[in-house]
């Protein structure tokens, strides 16, 4: 029962149904009482009637007139009333079921014959002028019998209510109980360690299925977490191994080579490259998680790609040239997003990075923004090899190259840090042919004003 | 010049040390109470704050020191290198932020130019440097008495080696009052640059800037 008390959807649905019965109970309370009063009442006024009706006899012709209309009255086809007449000294002159002389005014009288039902009277009083006493009486019976029918029904109809209550409640409360547990035995699930598992969805679309619905959204924001979190881990651990290794090479060959200075100096040099390259990659791994992880959410605010674009342009323009390439940067409207300026800045740097990694001198690299009524697209293109329409998805993954030596250089990072950060803002990046060359394009929702 | 070094780590701090000792003096402390008291004295020109010490956070410390008016040039060293952590260092009042690990030549070359900064409190609008000036109003650049026409960022550029004049100027330090990026593309974007603004700045006739290789740039005091 205690178990029973501590489920609050029981409670709930077994306060209700206490409600309900209350409300049921005065009602029919308030309709018995107003019923009753009604029906004696007209009860009453009925024997008023009749006592006025005998006492015009009386008044019009004396006790001779009164005793023939008393003889006439009882004699009426179904004829309601008994009557009794006492002279001034309370004889009785007249009298049916032996009815008691008594004061004038109401009152009421029961006969109790063996061998016969108990007889219930009410009956009025009135002194006549000539100072007999005047009895007309009436079967109350049948209004008690009224009174019991009445009570009876009210009972019964509590007790459906209070049935019809006890069921409804078992129903709700098993029906919100088995609800919830849908949802705390997923929960059970996770903190068993099944990370996939999932509050299943009805297809009513309720409360109960909205609240899962935005328990799997924060399940799933906080897989990808967990997700970010392993990957980190699992980067750290195998890919920092190479460079960690020549890094440790370096160091190795400098103390088993030659000990002059020239060599050692040579071998330092080559060791604190290594290092670099090392913090690099391990800057790279956390600027991308840092990115997925999605602090910079907060730090977002309209800005104009175009303008950035500019800036990026000129910032790239002299060493582009300098390594025998053309830059191009065709926009011109403002396109406004909401984002982080740096990060959108890193993106556009990386996508030049790799234009510049990737192709030979003479290419043309373009840079662009352009908006329609849906999103906003930055688009860096190049006239380069382009890659291979079967490599296009993989590069954007963590250490993909597709150089298998290695020897261009470069963590195999850019790129997944670009789509990092399209993701971050709300977009993709999809690569495409550029017929020829390479066409990145990052799709980003448009700021509304 | 004189250094408070802020740092609980004594690998690190020994490191710094041995880095910096050849031109400054160095005191060093290990946790942040000392650090509030030692600053008090006033006698250091700048100080280099971690931003995890053992006792306070570095932070805190920082916030002390401007509470009770010292108005030290702070360069914040520190092993949280996000974007919300470098913004909530600044935010938090310091002069400059060094994200671990670093190169020493960084540091020595950050701690040179807050120096500077901290002798003038209201920064001077025009720079002299030998036969080279500069005005930052109107933006316009004279050598030997020539002008000299830049394009804005070779200007800014300019401008950042003429406010440390014979002072080392890092390409992070560049990409960071320049372009406002706090991370290294893998493009040498500032060498492109520098180059363009020697060639101006030379044409006939000597070149004022030095290129200490591996580290940044340097304006000859003696152009």
């Amino acid at each position: 029962m205690r178990e029973f008390w501590r489920s609050a959807a029981y409670r709930l649905a077994f306060g209700y149904t206490a409600l309900c019965a209350v409300a049921v109970l005065t009602t029919g309370l308030a309709v018995y009482y107003a019923a009753s009063a009604m029906v004696w009442r007209d009860f009453d006024h009925a024997i008023t009637e009749e006592v006025t009706g005998l006492k015009r006899e009386y008044g019009e012709g004396g006790l001779p007139d009164l005793l023939d209309a008393l003889a006439r009255h009882a004699h009426r086809p179904g004829n309601a009333y008994r009557y009794a007449l006492f002279d001034r000294s309370g004889k009785v002159v007249l009298g049916q079921s032996s009815l008691p002389e008594a004061s004038p005014g109401w009152g009421e009288t029961r006969l109790n014959q063996p061998g016969q039902p108990l007889w219930r009277a009410r009956f009025f009083a009135e002194r006549l002028p000539g100072g007999e006493t005047l009895v007309v009486a009436a079967d109350t019976n049948d209004l008690y019998g009224l009174r019991n029918r009445l009570l009876g029904a009210l009972a019964i109809g509590f007790i459906v209510i209070l049935g019809l209550g006890a069921a409804g409640t078992i129903f709700f409360g098993r029906h919100l109980r088995r609800r919830l547990e849908t949802i705390s035995s997923t929960a059970e699930a996770i903190i068993a360690g099944d990370l996939q598992q999932r509050v299943s969805i009805g297809p009513a679309g309720d409360e109960f299925d909205r609240a899962g619905a935005s328990l799997n959204a924060m399940l799933d924001r906080i897989g990808q977490l967990v997700e970010n979190l392993r990957q980190v881990s699992s980067d750290v651990a195998h890919d920092l191994r190479t460079p960690l290794q020549r890094l440790r090479g370096a160091i190795e060959n400098g103390l088993h080579g030659p000990q002059e200075i020239p060599p050692l100096r040579d071998a330092l040099e080559r060791a604190l490259g290594q290092s670099d390259a090392v913090l690099a990659l391990f800057e790279a791994i956390l600027r991308i998680s840092e990115v997925e992880a999605g602090s910079a959410r907060e730090r977002f605010e309209p800005t104009d790609i175009t303008r950035l674009a500019k800036r990026v342009c000129e910032m790239y323009g002299p060493a582009i040239e300098d390594s025998g390439r053309t830059l191009v940067c065709t926009s011109e409207a403002s396109v406004v997003v909401l984002g982080d300026r740096e990060l959108l800045v890193q993106m556009m740097t990386n996508l030049l990075d790799n234009a510049l990694l990737h192709t030979p001198r003479g290419t043309v690299v373009t840079m662009s923004t352009q908006q329609d009524s849906a999103q906003a697209r930055l688009i860096v293109a190049d006239t380069g090899p382009g890659v291979p329409k079967a490599d296009r998805q993989r590069i954007t993954r963590r250490f993909v190259r597709l150089d298998r030596g290695r020897s261009l250089g470069g963590h195999g990072l850019g790129l997944n840090l670009v789509s990092a950060i399209a993701a971050a803002h709300g977009g993709q990046l999809v690569i495409e042919d550029n017929c020829p060359g390479l066409r990145a394009v990052i799709c980003l929702p448009i700021a509304v004003p | 010049m004189r250094i408070l070094l802020v740092e609980d780590d004594i690998q690190t701090a020994l490191l710094i040390e041995s880095g910096l000792a050849r031109s400054h003096t160095i005191v060093h402390v290990a946790c942040g109470a000392e650090a509030i008291a030692s600053a008090r004295s006033g006698e250091f020109d700048v100080a280099i704050l971690d931003r995890m010490l053992p006792d306070i956070d570095g932070l805190a410390v920082l916030d002390a020191w401007r509470s009770l008016d010292i108005r030290i040039p702070v360069l914040m060293l520190t092993a949280l290198g996000t974007v919300a952590d470098r913004v909530s260092g600044l935010e938090g009042g310091a002069d400059d932020y060094l994200v671990k690990p670093f190169a020493m030549d960084e540091l020595l070359a950050r701690i040179a130019a807050l120096n500077r900064r901290s002798i003038r409190d209201d920064p001077p609008t025009h720079y002299r440097v030998g036969d080279l000036s500069l005005d930052l109003l109107p933006r316009r650049v004279r050598r030997a008495g020539r002008d000299v026409h830049l394009q804005p960022r070779e200007f800014d550029l300019l401008y950042q080696l003429m406010r440390n004049p014979g002072q080392a100027v890092t390409r992070k330090m560049f990409l960071a009052n320049v372009w406002g990026i706090h991370f290294d593309p893998n493009t040498n974007i500032v060498d492109s640059h520098i180059s363009r603004l020697r060639a101006k700045l030379r044409h006939g006739g000597s070149d004022p800037i030095e290129t200490l290789q591996g580290v940044g740039y340097r304006l000859r005091v003696d152009a």
